[in-house]
């Protein structure tokens, strides 16, 4: 029973939030977003440590 | 934080992480990292070797606390270090913000290190742990282990808060809920089971054994893994999406999994099914993640350039071949071939040391690569890759395919030290297979330390390539969506009430249903051990008995065949902590009460393979004042021990079994156990004497030379004269077969059913084949002719042995006299009709009597003719059925 209720339950919170990503656009690109975030990260932290006397700042 | 408004994707953070990653601490816990792996691969190498050289450890620490040295020391020592090096470097770019304080760092370092490691090991080894899987390390250094992990949660848990939670990558996500779950599940694991005992405590350490697994070592080497691809790729990951999905899958499912650890035990079934199914979606989750980091290293090619990748490509491939394996291993029917197995030690080896690890080198590896002045040999990584991967997978598949042949032999029935037989080719191949992954280590850390300074910078060009822009859709997004921002908080807050879910429902509630099964079927008197039994129970515990026998009986056919009916609750309601096992190298002990003598006990703990040849068992002489006639108190308290193994069962039997049926007719479970054939099934146990079947008449074979010097010679000696290297030790010595001659009933009833109170165990797991022809070797070697005395010598024998015998040996010399069940020492008395002895024999023993058995010395008391005369009159009462003629 028990079995079957968590089964169920994790079968329901997957699709939904698959819906939700499928349907609206906004989420999807919203959920997409911090991988390109951190790629900048990762690209600014090796530029920086390759070239220490670049600006540190980043400009909004 | 700012938000991204059409077209630009901003940094969430205001400042240059470069500047914020403190290399110091990356270097000192990725040394500490290689220090604390090649010790642990050393204690590693060493118990490997114990199982074709068992004298390995004679001189070292035993091999329980090796082992134990070894598990803890790649978890907490190796994985632990790798993992806080790749957070010194991680956190600050990930979050644009510096970790706590340097000075935090240097107390963990310090804390981890000199706190938990080096006087956890000590401590181990020395004797001092407890019994539990993944939690070896005393309650002492547990305390020790929390606070680090508290103190790394303080570290770097702070950057995530200051950073916010809006728009943040799945590797901080893994990172944030490896710290907030391992600092909860730690203590359960590792202090509950000392507190709950028996399964109930089981099935704690069972979530444990999994969220060691789930909720520190995956999430982290993940959060490695998602981190490392797309900085050595140069682009972003395949779907963040997928990452997420697979990250709450993860979270939600693997602390639901700890109970598949203990299928077909007694361990309530609706506790086990849960687990089941957990595995199974867990196996279709891994699937999602493994996918998406895969197509996260398109265009990086099949063996990439950068090292890192190239550790964190088959981190990959490890992860989704040992997902695989556990919900597999999972199925009930699978369990039954595969569980306490070498299959599960290979599934565990290519968990910690292939996905785990590989990660682990990856991550050290990328943040290596980006200390300006810090050695980098590229060749050395490139030949480390090579030996690693070919170790690693060489070992798996050789542990694999041990476990297939050792749980093939189990099923059948085969006897266990058949399975030790087939399985030594293996476990040499297993040693074997560790040079190249010691090797690689090795490379490895050479690698690291000694090369070019800032070699490692090379590799970082790609990851500077043009950024890659964001689809159109991505880029055009409104604001965020406030629900969005909830739904993570929501699911955070749901993360960890669904670790209290499990917990409850895998733990909590298994233990009210163990408890109302124990107050129903167990005694109302609890038998509680004495100072002596469980000072030997703590010596038990701590030379690692544990994890080569299981205490626990399954519910299984097999199982019940072998060792008797399956443990129930009430039987391990004392165990603080429990015993139940999760490995059987040797035997299943749940029922060694009454099973062996307490001298065979000490002989086999003293010299195991004095009484059984083929042992594999480490030898424990230190126990011992250099005999096992000679047992220190240590080696008392352990057979002590021992011998309350079943023994609470055993005293409630059958009223108590007979009670439990009426009071839990709708148990199924408990009705199997409480019905089984036989409580204590063990093979070896003595029965008492009739109903052996008829052995057939073989000539000698070399199948039975070989049995009898697997088997027999360690008591008999080579050539059966009762000389071998356990037979000064043991009372009655064993019987020097040149000097008898056996009936073929009596001898296939010594080989069916051993001789009560005596070493001679019981022979049942053989075939009638094999008995046979073990009964022709027997046979071979009597020299006992049949020589008769003179009509004048059998007088006075019959006479002499009616004044002073047949009150044990019985009016017709066939051992039922009227005292025979009466004996101060309950040796069953020689049946003449049965087994004839060589006058010179006959002499020795009417002599010297037998020590160990109710036959005293009659020198004193009878003249030599008078000896002569007994010696031959017995003889002339043998029922010679011919079979003696058929030796060769």
């Amino acid at each position: 029973m028990i079995s079957a209720v968590i089964v169920l339950l994790t079968v329901i919170l997957a699709s939904g939030y698959t819906l939700l990503y499928l349907v609206r656009p906004s989420w999807r690109a919203r959920i997409e977003q911090p991988k390109h975030y951190f790629h900048q990260q990762l690209q600014q932290y090796d530029n920086v440590s390759r070239n220490p006397s670049s600006d540190h700042e980043v400009k909004p | 934080m700012r938000e991204s408004t059409g077209g630009q994707v901003q940094q969430p953070t205001n400042k240059a992480s470069a500047e914020l990653v403190d290399t110091l601490l990356v270097r000192a816990h990725s040394l500490a990292a290689f220090a604390t792996l090649l010790l642990a691969v050393v204690f590693g190498i060493v118990i490997s070797l114990q199982f074709f050289w068992p004298e390995i450890t004679s001189n070292l620490p035993s091999w329980g606390r090796l082992r134990y040295a070894h598990t803890q020391g790649i978890m907490l020592g190796w994985l632990g270090n790798a993992f806080l090096a790749f957070l010194y470097h991680a956190v600050p770019i990930l979050t644009g913000k510096p970790v706590t304080s340097r000075r935090l760092g240097l107390v963990l370092f310090g804390m981890w290190n000199f706190a938990v490691m080096v006087p956890g090991w000590i401590l181990v080894l020395v004797g001092v742990s407890q019994p539990l899987e993944w939690a070896e390390f005393p309650l002492t250094v547990d305390v020790l282990v929390i606070l680090a992990f508290a103190m790394a949660a303080w570290q770097f848990l702070p950057a995530f808060f200051q950073r916010g939670f809006e728009n943040l990558y799945v590797s901080s996500w893994y990172i944030i809920g490896a710290l907030v779950f391992t600092l909860l599940s730690y203590p359960m694991g590792n202090v509950v089971p000392e507190l709950v005992p028996g399964a109930a405590g089981a099935a704690f350490s069972g979530l444990w054994i999994h969220d060691a697994v789930g909720l520190f070592v995956t999430p982290l080497a993940l959060a490695i893994l998602y981190f490392v691809i797309p900085a050595s790729t140069g682009r972003p990951i395949f779907s963040h999406f997928l990452s997420m999905l697979g990250f709450w899958g993860l979270f939600f499912l693997y602390p639901l999994n700890g109970i598949h650890h203990y299928i077909f035990s007694v361990i309530p079934m609706a506790a086990q099914t849960t687990a089941i199914f957990a595995s199974f979606l867990l196996g279709v989750v891994v699937i999602i993640v493994v996918s998406n980091l895969v197509l996260s290293q398109r265009g990086a090619g099949l063996i990439p350039k950068d090292p890192a990748l190239r550790f964190a490509s088959m981190s990959v491939v490890f992860y989704l071949v040992v997902s695989l394996q556990g919900s597999l291993q999972a199925n009930m029917s699978f369990s039954q071939a595969i569980h306490f197995t070498d299959f599960v030690i290979g599934h565990s080896h290519l968990a910690m040391l292939g996905f785990a690890t590989f990660a682990g080198i990856a991550g050290i590896i990328h943040a290596w690569q980006r200390i300006p002045d810090a050695p980098y040999n590229a060749r050395a990584l490139d030949w480390a890759y090579m030996l690693l991967v070919s170790g690693i997978t060489l070992m798996v598949i050789d542990l694999t395919l041990a476990g297939l042949v050792q749980g093939e032999l189990w099923l059948q029935g085969a006897p266990w030290l058949e399975s030790v037989r087939a399985s030594k080719p293996y476990w040499i191949f297993r040693s074997v297979s560790a040079i190249p992954v010691a090797g690689g280590f090795v490379v490895l850390l050479y690698g690291l330390v000694k090369g070019p300074q800032g070699a490692g910078a090379a590799v970082t060009d790609v990851s500077r390539q043009a950024p890659v822009s964001p689809s159109r859709e991505e880029s055009t997004m409104q604001d965020p969506a406030r629900a969005l921002r909830m739904s993570y908080v929501v699911a955070s807050v749901a993360g960890i009430a669904f670790f209290v879910f499990s917990v409850s429902l895998l733990g909590v509630l298994p233990r009210e249903i163990l408890a109302s099964q124990t107050a129903v079927l167990g005694p109302e008197q609890e038998l509680p051990l004495t100072p002596a039994e469980l000072r030997g129970r703590e010596i038990y515990a701590r030379e690692g008995c544990a994890y080569c026998h299981s205490q626990q009986i399954r519910y299984t056919a097999a199982d019940m065949a072998r060792f008797g009916a399956p443990t129930l609750a009430w039987e391990g309601r004392l165990d603080y902590p429990h015993m139940l096992g999760t490995r059987r190298i040797g035997p299943d002990l749940s029922r060694t009460a009454n099973t062996r003598t307490a001298q065979w006990q000490l002989a086999h703990l003293y010299s195991p393979r004095s009484v059984v040849p083929q042992s594999i068992m480490p030898a424990y002489p230190e126990f011992f004042d250099a005999s096992p006639q000679r047992p220190g108190r240590e080696a008392l308290d352990l057979v002590a021990y021992l011998e309350t193994l079943g023994r609470a069962r055993e005293l409630a039997w059958p009223e108590g079994d007979i009670a439990g049926r009426a009071a839990l007719p709708d148990d199924a479970r408990a009705q199997m156990s409480l019905n089984a054939s036989e409580l204590n099934a063990h093979p070896a146990r003595n029965r008492p004497r009739g109903n052996a079947p008829g052995l057939e008449l073989l000539s000698v074979t070399e199948g039975g030379q070989r049995l009898w010097r697997e088997n027999c010679s360690g008591c008999h000696g080579q050539s059966g004269q009762g000389d071998g290297p356990a037979a000064q030790w043991l009372q009655p010595p064993p019987a020097n077969l040149a000097e008898r001659q056996y009936h073929a009933d009596l001898l296939a009833d010594i080989l069916w059913n051993g001789v009560h109170n005596t070493a001679m165990p019981a022979w049942r797991e053989r075939s009638l084949g094999e008995l046979s022809a073990l009964a022709a070797v027997v046979r071979s070697f009597s020299t006992v002719d049949s020589a008769g005395g003179n009509p004048g010598q059998l007088l006075t024998g019959e006479s002499v042995y009616t004044t002073h015998c047949v009150e044990c040996h019985g009016d017709q010399a066939d051992g039922r006299g009227f005292a025979a069940d009466n004996l101060p020492v309950p040796v069953p008395p020689t049946d003449f009709t049965r087994e004839r002895l060589s006058v010179a024999e006959s002499i020795r023993v009417l002599q010297n009597g037998v020590p160990g058995t109710s036959m005293a010395p009659w020198g004193d008391r009878l003249d030599e003719a008078e000896m002569q005369a007994v010696s031959h009159f017995l003889r002339s009462v043998f029922l010679d059925d011919g079979t003696g003629d058929s030796a060769p």
